[in-house]
């Protein structure tokens, strides 16, 4: 789940920024709304947050949004660092 | 109903764009003993509808590309051989007015996200009447956060009788761990020949 979430993530954020500079505003909101959802599910409250900011933000005022953007790409890095960190204390060896 | 090992089982549509979710519902679905029929969005899974009714339920994200969740539950509904089929649909919206347009398109269930996996399979028992099936009448509680609203919600809801909705303060963090762990919560192994708790 967490490298299904990472990786599509990665993706979806990718295309956010894509799509910002291109100012497509349908685009925008229907990633973000994407992501928005299973971040919600995952529990990366941060994330889902800068989603809700950019499905609700009017893509021509550009510095507003680029900055949304910058904020998300930041927070799902960290969100990443932290899930990997997670994972890393909940694997434990098998029992013999 | 197909047959497995010479027992028949029986079958769930799932159609969600989203990966994750995909996975963790089909999971569940898998782990309740159904058979799932997995689409990557609202356009195969509306394929798969015009020649095949033999399922027992759906799932569905109601934002999906070129075809709703919403959109599949109408053409469900007027179609005979459809409209008995319950369908769960799960939603990131938190527009009470889009929201409510789940249900008047004819959805069994709304799931908003994020959810547990325990309010997930309880919901899946509700529609799908596997055993075990309690009525939902003092669901345990979830965290999730409204954003939109600055609230939390417990909020599953079932149509025609909704549930009462709980509003609490919201919790501030970057990550809730809590709903990592609840999506989790069956150890997985991994190729490692490791356990995650």
């Amino acid at each position: 789940m967490i490298d299904l979430y990472l990786g599509n993530g990665a993706r979806q954020v990718n295309e956010i920024k894509a799509a910002v500079a291109r100012k497509s505003e349908t685009l925008v909101k229907e990633i973000a709304h994407a992501l928005k959802g299973s971040s919600l599910t995952m529990g990366a409250s941060l994330v889902a947050k800068f989603c809700a900011e950019l499905e609700q933000a009017n893509i021509q005022n550009s510095n507003e949004v680029a900055e949304v953007a910058r904020k998300l790409e930041s927070a799902f890095a960290d969100t990443g660092e932290i899930f990997k960190n997670e994972r890393r204390k909940r694997i434990t060896p098998v029992a013999a | 109903m197909y047959l497995k090992n010479g027992k028949a089982v029986s079958r769930v549509l799932v159609a969600d764009d989203d990966p994750v979710i995909r996975h963790w519902v089909t999971s569940i679905l898998e782990g309740e003993g159904y058979n799932v029929v997995s689409m990557i969005d609202g356009r195969d899974a509306f394929r798969i509808l015009q020649g095949d009714a033999d399922f027992c339920g759906a799932v569905f994200d109601m934002s999906m590309p070129y075809l709703k969740g919403t959109d599949l539950i109408r053409f469900m509904r007027t179609e005979k051989r459809l409209m008995r089929i319950p369908v769960m649909l799960i939603t990131a919206e938190s527009d009470i007015k889009l929201v409510a347009s789940g249900f008047a398109a004819g959805a069994t269930i709304l799931l908003p996200k994020p959810f547990t996996r325990q309010r997930l399979q309880q919901m899946l028992r509700m529609m799908l009447g596997t055993p075990e099936v309690s009525k939902p009448t003092s669901l345990p509680t979830s965290t999730r956060k409204d954003f939109t609203s600055g609230l939390e919600a417990d909020s599953a809801i079932a149509s025609p009788a909704a549930e009462s909705r709980e509003i609490r303060p919201v919790v501030q963090g970057p990550v809730d761990l809590s709903l990592l762990a609840s999506l989790e919560d069956d150890a997985e192994t991994v190729d490692s020949g490791l356990v995650m708790n």
